[in-house]
């Protein structure tokens, strides 16, 4: 079969060839440029039109990516931009520098802690909107409200809002007398990576709530009439019908959203930078910190690296156990 | 339309789009030279807007120039990337930053500005201005007004519990004491303690009070002594007991907003307060007055010089020509008016302009001391007549290592000489190998 198959390319060819002169003999076929050309697009048509997307795939991802790996093994200060060899050594740095532990500890707890707290809250808010009552479509709209706020303006509010001097928590505790001096939220160890938590679950719990009232608007009623007609109560409904429903997509949800808040720089970096006490320093913000702040570009690279390999490492989990249980 | 057909032309349109064979032609060919500045207050912004202008309609009509504006904190790392992008600002204007400028100057990215000093007249600048802003025998900017931080008072809240202006630390931390009152919301002091710029330079101040430096004539760290350990003792005091909950998060915005808003009675900063007195809460400015950073062993503050320098590209000369233009007189004076106070001329043909300035006529208790050039002011760079150009000091603002070390002490809680020992062991590590 590959003998044939090779021997019609061999003809193709020939007679692509044969195009530039004449006919030698009389009883050949006579030769057509316009076919041949098209034989040959039948071939490489598909490859034509995938290469657009090829260029932009190296250029946009593999070349940068390809670079970033290449970068992490030299020393470069961000001012020179060139620099020296270093091997695995800005790795082994990596490894045994206990500020890239806590961040990575740090981006665990914030990824986790986010994504966790945005699940439970966006779906017991999407099942709320589920429901039938007045002024749905308007709640409906509003939920969407601090997903669609320009992140920069999230922030401002909420460095208000937790304001130690007029910032409304504070007040309202010290109304309420429930503390006697004001907290500070943002620039105490202790309270600061709740707070951003707090801000990252606010901002982005809507789109948990968009994709999963999708989701239970097309779970068949009479799941749940026949549920009724059985005797179960909404726990159980809910136990045994809604959460089986809607568990394929928390899963890609929970997936999506773990990439994004673990690579998440923004709600992080501006509302402490990292502080206090390198107390909410994540990943991202660590490396931004070594390429930008202290210039040392190859071990910055070196971390983001790492933050790459590290969910390459988590997204295989995940479509490993995805796909096994799929089957 | 077969399919086909369809496809390949697709392709070829989208080819040939993203050969830029679709880019529309420059609707013109002024050259565009950018300025980046840190000095951004909104009315500093509309100042800046107006003189780039003027230049262009003026002066020439084939340069436009775009106005960049930063954070103070973000200043160094923005230039860096720029700089890493083989794309830097023609003309950077007051960042204060010779220590960064000096790093850049190193790698030949900065151009020699004396023969433009030359020009505008030598005899008319500051000679200790322009010193700060030498290195290597080239002059990296040219400063067009010097700084240096005051504590902001409130007279009628000092007078209340019958206390006078301090002028040492004791007089500082009894007067502090008697004016914090957190169930009010108010508070004597302000010290921050955020991973700012603000902190380091505050913490620095003091330590020089106390007869403690960061490094030596020689350049060799020397951070870690009693008198640095007795300044942050005193520093982190000052901000545990009577400055706001939230000073671990204070830089500078922060530092003069809580003066601002009445709810600090005192605050360390520069003259750009007056200037927020004026556009946020007049009432206080009859209520206000400054006296020198309280003394322990010694009075001390910093020194800096905004400035312009220019990076080395294509458009150099353009570039120069603006300078040229900016350190007009009238053009200086246009730059300083919305933040008056703030920083004091460097040329002796602007001090005329500067002294009739409404807002120094009409605040005699907040400018005096604003005005009056302190010869115990110190440039970080130059810790001491005796000290060399520090070219080591730059990494040990940009690790951030004095603010660390007083996060540790006051948000940390640790004792004083821990955080100062580890603080000297990274300014030794961080400064190992760095040659001049």
């Amino acid at each position: 079969m590959g003998a044939q198959a090779d021997g019609g390319r061999d003809e193709g060819d020939q007679g692509l060839r044969g195009g530039t002169s004449a006919p030698t003999h009389v009883g050949a076929p006579p030769f057509h440029l316009a076919a041949a050309l098209g034989r040959l697009r039948d071939r490489h048509l598909g490859a034509i039109l995938l290469l657009p997307s090829g260029v932009l795939f190296l250029t946009l991802l593999a070349f940068p990516l390809g670079y970033g790996v290449y970068t992490s093994f030299f020393d470069i200060h961000l001012l020179d931009r060139t620099g020296t060899f270093v091997g695995g050594r800005n790795y082994l740095w990596l490894l045994t520098n206990a500020e890239f532990w806590s961040a990575l500890w740090l981006s665990v707890l914030w990824a986790g802690g986010t994504v966790g707290l945005q699940l439970v809250l966006g779906t017991a808010v999407a099942l709320l909107l589920h429901q039938r009552f007045a002024g749905r479509s308007l709640a409906r709209g509003l939920v969407l409200f601090p997903y669609m706020m320009p992140i920069v303006a999230v922030v401002l509010v909420w460095m208000l809002l937790y304001n130690a001097l007029y910032g409304v928590v504070n007040y309202l505790l010290l109304q309420t007398g429930l503390v006697s001096r004001p907290i500070a939220w943002l620039s105490q160890p202790g309270s600061a990576l709740w707070s951003v938590i707090f801000v990252g679950v606010w901002k982005y719990f809507p789109f948990v709530v968009v994709v999963v009232l999708a989701r239970l608007q097309v779970i068949p009623e009479e799941l749940y009439e026949a549920a009724r007609i059985d005797g179960a109560g909404t726990v159980a409904r809910f136990a045994e019908i809604t959460l089986p429903q809607i568990r394929d997509v928390l899963v890609v949800v929970a997936l999506l959203r773990t990439i994004w808040m673990f690579n998440n720089f923004e709600v992080v970096f501006l509302l402490t930078g990292g502080g206090p006490l390198r107390g909410t320093l994540t990943l991202p913000i660590l490396v931004y910190e070594q390429a930008f702040a202290i210039y040392e570009v190859g071990k910055g690279s070196a971390i983001a690296v790492v933050m790459f390999l590290l969910l390459v490492g988590v997204m295989t989990l995940y479509f490993r156990l995805f796909s096994s249980e799929q089957e | 339309m077969k399919r086909r057909t369809f496809l390949i032309s697709g392709s070829a349109a989208g080819s040939a789009l993203a050969l830029g064979l679709g880019r529309p032609r420059r609707a013109f060919a002024a050259k565009t030279l950018r300025l980046f500045t840190p000095e951004a207050d909104p009315s500093q912004i509309k100042a800046w807007n107006a003189l780039f202008e003027d230049y262009t309609a003026k002066k020439n009509k084939d340069v436009v120039i775009k106005g960049e504006f930063a954070k103070w904190d973000d200043i160094t790392k923005k230039l860096a990337a720029d700089i890493a992008a083989g794309k830097p600002p023609e003309i950077v204007a007051g960042s204060s930053k010779p220590d960064f400028v000096a790093a850049e100057t190193k790698r030949g990215l900065v151009v020699d500005l004396a023969p433009v000093v030359d020009a505008l007249g030598r005899s008319d600048f500051n000679p200790a201005a322009l010193k700060v802003w030498q290195y290597r025998g080239i002059q990296m900017a040219i400063p067009y007004g010097g700084q240096w931080p005051v504590l902001w008072y409130r007279k009628d809240l000092f007078a209340a519990k019958g206390l006078k202006p301090p002028i040492t630390w004791d007089d500082y931390r009894a007067a502090a004491e008697k004016l914090t009152d957190p169930a009010k919301g108010v508070y004597g002091a302000v010290y921050s303690a955020g991973r700012t710029w603000n902190t380091h330079l505050m913490a620095l101040i003091h330590i020089w009070s106390a007869g403690g430096m960061l490094f030596d004539e020689k350049l060799n760290v020397v951070f870690d002594s009693p008198e640095s350990r007795r300044a942050l003792q005193y520093y982190g005091e000052m901000a545990m007991r009577f400055s706001p909950p939230d000073v671990g998060q204070y830089g500078f915005r922060e530092a003069s907003a809580a003066f601002v808003s009445g709810k600090s009675a005192t605050t360390f900063y520069w003259g750009r307060v007056l200037a927020h007195l004026y556009a946020q809460a007049p009432q206080l400015l009859p209520l206000t007055a400054t006296v020198h950073i309280p003394r322990d062993r010694q009075h001390r503050t910093t020194l800096h010089f905004d400035e312009f320098y220019l990076h080395k590209t294509p458009n150099t000369a353009e570039a120069t020509d603006v300078v040229k233009f900016m350190f007009q007189p009238e053009q200086v004076m246009r730059l300083l008016t919305p933040v008056v106070g703030h920083v004091v001329p460097t040329q002796k043909s602007v001090e005329p302009l500067y002294a009739t300035h409404e807002w120094i006529k009409a605040n005699p208790d907040i400018v005096k001391v604003l005005l009056t050039p302190t010869d115990y002011a110190v440039a970080p760079t130059l810790e001491s007549p005796q000290h060399p150009f520090n070219y080591k000091y730059e990494v040990v603002e940009s690790k951030n290592i004095l603010t660390d070390c007083v996060q540790k002490i006051v948000l940390g809680k640790e004792p004083v000489g821990k955080a100062v020992e580890w603080a000297h062991k990274q300014m030794v590590d961080a400064t190992k190998g760095i040659k001049d």
